[in-house]
């Protein structure tokens, strides 16, 4: 079999997004240089929810001491993931406070005093150990085994929405036939995925490698955005690279005929990289298939129903560094850019780092700052303070000046240009979807497919009134939830209160049951006690006669005491008829 | 002329057999279908009337007893014989749309002796002062305190409905109203300012 491995030839397909936006880049400032490692503040802030899920339960106390790579908070369910401790350090507190989220809510935070001198060393020997760590050949271990080492680092999507990758590797286990890298990166400002492509393509591939080992796929496709061309070429160069190994491989076992199976690089696996035109939000899953099959996910599918799984390639470089490096998640890399920022650029940044540490590393000039922006311009958020820790999901921190992100302008009324419709990804109707947002028309939203939105972002972005119709959505999405959740609530108390009146109900059963038997018991005694008595009635007559005698034995004494007492009284009287001469008496005197 | 008479008695006589077996046919038609709508009807019987869990549907289970019925089912069956839809303070105006929407009924302010609920609330117990006389356990319609004699009595939040009936019951008055806790996991966006804002001229 001929292998065609010289050339790995790029796809252009010839699908395109529905809807979507030209946006002006803006990721050259951040490009410039390579990536960066930031230091080690001399404290690290780790939130329990780092991910999309339920939070992970703190499995230290304050004061303890932690080592690298510990788990400091252990999964909680299937939807959750480990944290671990960057450092060698100590606990300095666990408490409540505010992190990375829109809803500006409090949350559990585990605080890490780094120790100094172990911190320093580890980031002077962060390049080195890397290369020098133990690599472990992963070519022997089972499934189970790369999913178990997966799930231990405490891997989560790192695109930005942060579901845990093992749960999403074994919901869409055995129906995929492709793994698709996400390196489109669509949003503007960010180049976290750009820069670790062009430096670490070798390692994200890898990742790759073993993500399609586990999921049993035949092809590994890498959709990368044609404004990316350095990055491009540098996953070529590997994906080349990973084909010859293959052929080599191939070659080998033909000669030497040998029967050991090589399956670090099974030969049966093609690559295909993607070129896609550079449009905004084509790095949504569901739209990045789109570009590449022309073929449209149904409404509450997922990618696995066309035989799809989607991962970003940071999500891969991190399972080559939990498989290979047996290292968890404890770093990412962070775009920091805006015009306030005067070292614009990609930070190799520990988890839990504060931001304001990482903007002051960046040469963030804080008076001319005038938003804070966590993840891109388009779908992240404002932060209302810099004193909050990077997280898993932390790709872009955004320091604009006043000019750069102009005050939003008041809304205005909608003039029904369309202009919405026509860039929505989704296909959805954004006017209609507004008007029955405003209007708090839930059921009319949720028939419209309110809940398909993705929250891209694009149609506020044109319409001309400027109507923030993307905060109208997730509020509308928020308050469907809600109704959803207290309808499930409502249900859940129905059957509770049902099955108490139910307990109570067989309680009361139960206590009729119990005295009816009581009052049944104590009749059939009653009846046997009267049975028995006659019985001794009938058969023995002297027994009568004694009582009879008995009866009248007491009525005599009875008599005689009446007697006695009545000569008694007489006596008394007797008495007293003769002392009352004397008591006169003595009272005359 | 014969002949067309005799023809014509011939197809009155075909008449007569095609009617004849016109009604066979329907009578046994009748038949076949009055036996399966029997069966039907045996078969498929629905007991109770099922437009009253509608009505138990669109009332929130808070089985508060404040429509004085003990229960949302005991109203929901009330509302169906004539009571009024006004009487359920915790599903509020929606609550009381929703009703009048299904039973095509007017929509009617609630009840004015009853106070609608603007925030979802839950019960809590101070745990320092309760003495454990699980008096508050024998009155929550949802068994949604837990606790045993002389123990300390607590709240699982999760179950709470809100309808507040534990509190009268309490003889040391441990139990205090307040708002359901936000999470990351109820929180929701914010209504944006949808006011167009008003230009002095």
């Amino acid at each position: 079999m001929a292998i065609d491995n010289n050339k790995l030839s790029i796809i252009h397909p010839t699908h395109t997004l529905t809807g979507g936006v030209h946006l002006l880049d803006n990721k050259t400032q951040s490009t410039a240089s390579k990536i960066e490692r930031c230091p080690i503040p001399a404290q690290l802030m780790l939130p329990v929810n780092m991910h999309n899920g339920a939070d992970a339960k703190v499995i230290v106390e304050i004061g303890e001491k932690v080592t690298k790579n510990q788990i400091i908070a252990e999964a909680v369910g299937s939807i959750s993931a480990n944290i671990h401790s960057p450092v060698d350090g100590s606990v300095a507190d666990i408490k409540l406070m505010p992190v990375v989220n829109r809803s500006e809510l409090e949350e559990l935070v585990v605080i890490l005093d780094v120790d100094r001198d172990a911190s320093v060393l580890s980031i002077e020997s962060a390049i080195e150990e890397t290369i020098e760590s133990t690599q472990v050949d992963w070519s022997g271990a089972s499934n189970e085994e790369l999913l178990a080492s997966i799930e231990q680092a405490g891997i989560v999507g790192l695109g930005g929405a942060g579901f845990p990758t093992h749960q999403k590797l074994i919901s869409s286990n055995t129906h995929c036939h492709t793994l698709l890298l996400n390196g489109a990166e669509c949003e503007p400002y960010i180049s976290c995925d750009d820069i670790l492509m062009r430096e670490q393509s070798p390692e994200i591939l890898q990742g790759a490698i073993i993500l399609a080992q586990i999921l049993g796929t035949k092809k590994i496709q890498v959709a990368i955005e044609d404004n990316k061309p350095e990055a491009l070429l540098s996953m070529q160069e590997a994906m080349q690279k990973a084909m010859k190994k293959a052929m080599t491989e191939v070659m080998k076992r033909t000669n030497t005929e040998s029967v050991q199976i090589p399956s670090q690089t099974n030969p049966q696996l093609t690559f295909e990289l993607i070129n896609i035109p550079t449009q905004y939000p084509s790095g949504g899953e569901k739209q990045l298939i789109e570009i590449i099959t022309g073929q449209q996910i149904a409404i509450g599918k997922y990618p696995a129903s066309l035989g799809y799984i989607v991962q970003n390639v940071a999500t891969a470089h991190a399972i080559y560094d939990a498989v290979v490096h047996q290292q968890p998640l404890i770093d990412r890399i962070v775009t920091v850019t805006g015009k306030a920022v005067s070292r614009p650029g990609n930070y190799q940044v520990t988890l839990g780092t504060s931001i304001r540490h990482l903007l002051d590393f960046a040469g963030c000039n804080e008076t001319i700052t005038k938003t804070l922006i966590h993840g891109g311009p388009m779908m992240g958020f404002p932060l209302a303070s810099a004193d909050l820790p990077i997280v898993k999901s932390s790709n872009c921190i955004i320091a604009a000046t006043e000019t750069e992100i102009p005050e939003a302008e008041s809304e205005r009324p909608c003039i029904r240009c369309g202009q919405c419709a026509d860039v929505c990804p989704a296909s959805l109707l954004p006017q209609q979807l507004f008007w029955f947002s405003q209007s708090g028309e839930l059921n009319k939203a949720e028939d419209h497919n309110i809940m398909d939105c993705i929250e891209c972002g694009a149609c506020a972005y044109v319409c001309p009134s400027q109507i923030p119709l993307v905060d109208y959505y997730r509020f509308t999405k928020g308050e469907i939830k809600t109704r959803a959740a207290i309808t499930e609530k409502a249900e859940r108390s129905k059957v509770r209160f049902d099955s108490r009146n139910e307990r109570l109900e067989n309680i009361k059963l139960e206590k009729a049951r119990l005295k009816a038997e009581r009052s049944r018991l104590a009749a059939e005694n009653r009846a046997k006690k009267h049975a028995s008595s006659d019985a001794t009635a009938n058969g023995n007559g002297n027994g009568n006669g004694d009582k009879k005698d008995l009866v009248a034995e007491a009525l005599a004494r009875v008599e005689t005491k009446k007697k006695a007492k009545a000569a008694a009284q007489l006596k008394a009287e007797d008495l007293e008829d003769k002392k009352e001469p004397d008591n006169q008496g003595t009272n005359d005197v | 002329m014969l002949l067309w008479g005799s023809q014509d008695s011939l197809r009155y006589e075909k008449n007569y057999m095609s009617l004849f077996i016109a009604i066979l046919s329907l009578v046994a038609l009748a038949l076949v279908f009055g036996a399966l709508l029997g069966f039907a009807a045996i078969k498929f019987k629905i007991d109770g009337d099922p437009l009253v869990d509608k009505i138990d549907e669109i009332l929130p289970q808070t089985q508060c007893g404040q429509c004085g019925y003990p229960g949302c089912k005991p109203y929901a069956e009330a509302i169906l014989k004539g009571d009024l839809i006004n009487k359920c303070p915790p599903g509020g105006e929606q609550g009381i749309i929703a009703l009048a929407e299904l039973l095509g009924r007017e929509v009617i302010a609630l009840d004015e002796e009853l106070e609608e609920k603007k925030q979802a609330t839950v019960v809590y117990i101070r745990e320092a002062d309760c003495i454990g006389c699980t008096k508050c356990i024998q009155a929550c319609p949802v068994d949604a305190i837990l606790g045993s004699a002389k123990m300390m009595h607590t709240i699982i939040t999760d179950e709470c409905t809100g309808c507040n009936l534990c509190i009268p019951p309490c003889p040391v008055d441990c139990i205090d109203i307040i708002p359901l806790p936000i999470t990351s996991q109820n929180w929701k966006p914010p209504q944006p300012d949808a006011l167009i804002p008003v230009k002095v001229l």
